[in-house]
């Protein structure tokens, strides 16, 4: 008999971190073999509430939980915050198409991450470091609306920022944002199209994962500075359910979100209708 | 395939024994649906002054299946497809089962769900399961309505493929043509048949060229590409019309309510539900429409497609560019039934038309 492609794997819910006032990150310990490639995406189910779709944000190389970070949106990410230590929810997956790191290598890559959408920015980063003799160098562009709003604030500020992490990383760079700062804030201000220029490297790839206003921003803000459409990497969302192609709900015209995506290349949406919508 | 042809009696004795043992679905006269979700889109028959319904034959009903009309309301999807259906914990088990009636508009949209649910790399267990239990009892369509347009696209009044056993009715009996393995071991079960003659097959010939003429003949009026071979193409004069003024006006007496959806046999769309009792939680698998407004809207409120005519304009380039690009086959067979069933009598054969020429 075929397997039902719609039984989840179970998993134990390990930790919860409270990132900002509307997003956590949730760690599972898958209790079926599970993994997953940067950029890939799984479908999480809140058992009698429903299914979401959510890019891991922890890295792939780690073999013993996966974390997904999630915003307070609709009716699933509601319940999926009111979700405890020890609690057992489902995930269905991995789908769609990784982050082509094959493409990268040799490459200056730039990474450019809004709000959530550092999440799976956050996965590709940590399977860029594992790997990071693959490439030239990276600059990771970090943005959010407020300092408030900033996710994985620990690990950026006391970890990536320190000097030891960045003396023992010398590919890497980090520019951080926020929309509007506070007075703790001792980084940039504005949206993240402001801190691209003069980027320390000619235009190579970049990926770029964020509220769809920041992707068409930053995408325009990409071309300008000198980057071609099919240099450009954009993680697209729409709704969605099954995430196997046949239910049809995330098409980008003739593109399905869920098994052709959820990443591509700018040259190939381009001329989809409303792909910023 | 080899034909054969069948008194009506014999048959009849035939489906009769066989409704005994399994069930057969066939299409009988009706007012009443048999299925809830038909009831949105009956189709009036102006000469027969009913509808065609899909009903489980009994040996007291026999006599009235109904064999020389048209396709039923309701698409042949429904059997493989269903409105609802339970997908978790547990899917149902599915017992072998016969259609009696199905037409070609219905066959050739198989094309377009087999590649969703069963030639993909995940395969929809459910579908699978229903598709081989199933024996397909097709016949050649003889009254077709004003709304049939499946010549328009190419398409034959009479089926070509997809069957198991094809019935021409003829007023003496039937002649049945052999489409599968099913199809053989029906035709072995019936002991009285004789092979056709070139007589019989020269009369089938005339009764499929008769109805081909009605269709034809009823959709004289419309033009739209080049018709007549574009079934594995995007028609081009279609092509990239997303922004054409034309899906404006066509959306003005459109009431959103879905009922082209549904009667579709190609719309294969579909949304996942779940639900929780105090010990055990299942997930059903519905039909969703992509003419309202909740299809495509996300969590966050934002849709791509806020405005009717987007979404109007959207089903109909699915059916004819996206379809295309996915599947290689227009989504459209020509059934007319979401012409048929539309209660703002919006005719998709005219926008098309319109569309088409600017």
């Amino acid at each position: 008999m075929e397997q039902n492609i719609y039984k989840p794997i179970q998993c134990e819910v390990i930790d919860v971190f409270e990132e900002s006032p509307t997003i956590k990150t949730i760690r599972l310990k898958p209790l079926e073999p599970f993994s997953f490639l940067a950029g890939q995406f799984i479908s999480f189910t809140v058992p009698g509430i429903g299914e979401a779709p959510f890019t891991p944000s922890s890295s792939p190389f780690e073999k013993n939980y996966m974390e997904v970070t999630v915003m307070k949106t609709g009716k699933v990410t509601a319940a999926i915050h009111q979700i405890k230590k020890a609690d057992i929810v489902g995930i269905r997956g991995p789908y769609g198409k990784p982050y082509p790191m094959e493409k990268f290598a040799d490459k200056n890559i730039l990474l450019v991450g809004g709000g959530v959408g550092l999440a799976p920015l956050r996965a590709l980063f940590y399977a860029l470091i594992e790997t990071l003799d693959n490439y030239k160098s990276i600059v990771f562009c970090l943005g959010a609306r407020s300092p408030v709003d900033f996710i994985f604030k620990k690990e950026v500020f006391e970890t990536w920022l320190s000097e030891s992490w960045l003396s023992s990383y010398k590919k890497i760079s980090f520019r951080i944002t926020a929309d509007k700062k506070d007075e703790t804030w001792k980084y940039n201000e504005g949206v993240v199209t402001k801190i691209l220029d003069n980027l320390p490297f000619v235009p190579e790839n970049a990926v770029v994962c964020g509220p769809p206003v920041m992707m068409k921003f930053t995408t325009l803000k990409l071309l300008d500075v000198g980057y071609k459409p099919e240099e450009i990497y954009l993680s697209m969302e729409r709704k969605m359910y099954c995430a196997i192609g046949q239910c049809r709900h995330c098409l980008l015209g003739d593109k399905f979100v869920c098994k052709d995506g959820p990443v591509f290349t700018y040259e190939e949406i381009k001329n989809q209708p409303k792909i910023w919508a | 395939m080899d034909t054969y042809f069948i008194e009506k009696n014999i048959w009849a004795d035939y489906i009769r024994k066989k409704s005994l043992e399994i069930n057969i679905y066939a299409a009988f006269e009706k007012s009443e649906p048999v299925f809830s979700n038909e009831s949105q889109f009956i189709r009036a028959d102006k000469t027969q002054k009913s509808s065609l319904m899909w009903e489980i034959a009994n040996p007291d009903n026999i006599d009235k299946i109904i064999y020389d009309r048209m396709h039923p309301v309701a698409p042949l999807k429904i059997f493989f497809f269903p409105f609802k259906e339970i997908i978790l914990p547990e899917i149902d088990s599915i017992t072998p089962f016969f259609i009696i009636g199905a037409t070609n508009c219905d066959l050739l949209a198989l094309d377009i769900t087999d590649k969703v649910f069963k030639d993909n790399n995940y395969k929809d267990p459910s579908y699978s399961r229903r598709r081989q239990q199933a024996t397909i009892i097709s016949i050649d369509c003889q009254k077709p309505d004003e709304y049939c347009f499946c010549e328009l696209w190419g398409n034959r009044t009479y089926p070509e493929k997809n069957f198991d056993l094809n019935l021409t009715y003829t007023s003496e009996g039937f002649i049945a043509e052999i489409g599968s393995e099913k199809g053989v071991s029906i035709i072995k079960e019936i002991d009285k048949k004789e092979k056709t003659s070139e007589e019989t097959a020269s009369l089938r010939e005339s009764i499929r060229k008769q109805t081909q003429n009605i269709v034809k003949n009823n959709n004289s009026q419309y033009k739209i590409c080049e018709i007549g071979h574009i079934r594995n193409d995007v028609p081009s004069c279609l092509e990239n019309k997303i922004d054409s003024p034309e899906w404006k006006s066509a959306v003005t007496d459109c009431v959103q309510c879905g009922a082209c959806n549904a009667a579709c046999p190609t719309c294969v769309c579909f949304l996942l539900e779940d639900f929780s009792s105090q010990k055990s939680f299942t997930k059903a698998k519905i039909w969703d429409y992509c003419l309202y407004q909740s299809y495509a809207k996300m969590a966050s409120g934002v849709s791509p497609r806020p405005l009717l005519w987007e979404r109007y304009a959207n089903r109909l380039l699915c059916k004819y560019q996206y379809m295309v690009k996915n599947f290689g086959i227009v989504g459209c067979t020509g059934c007319g039934r979401c012409i048929a069933g539309c209660p703002g009598k919006i005719d998709k054969r005219k926008i098309l038309q319109e569309v088409a020429k600017q």
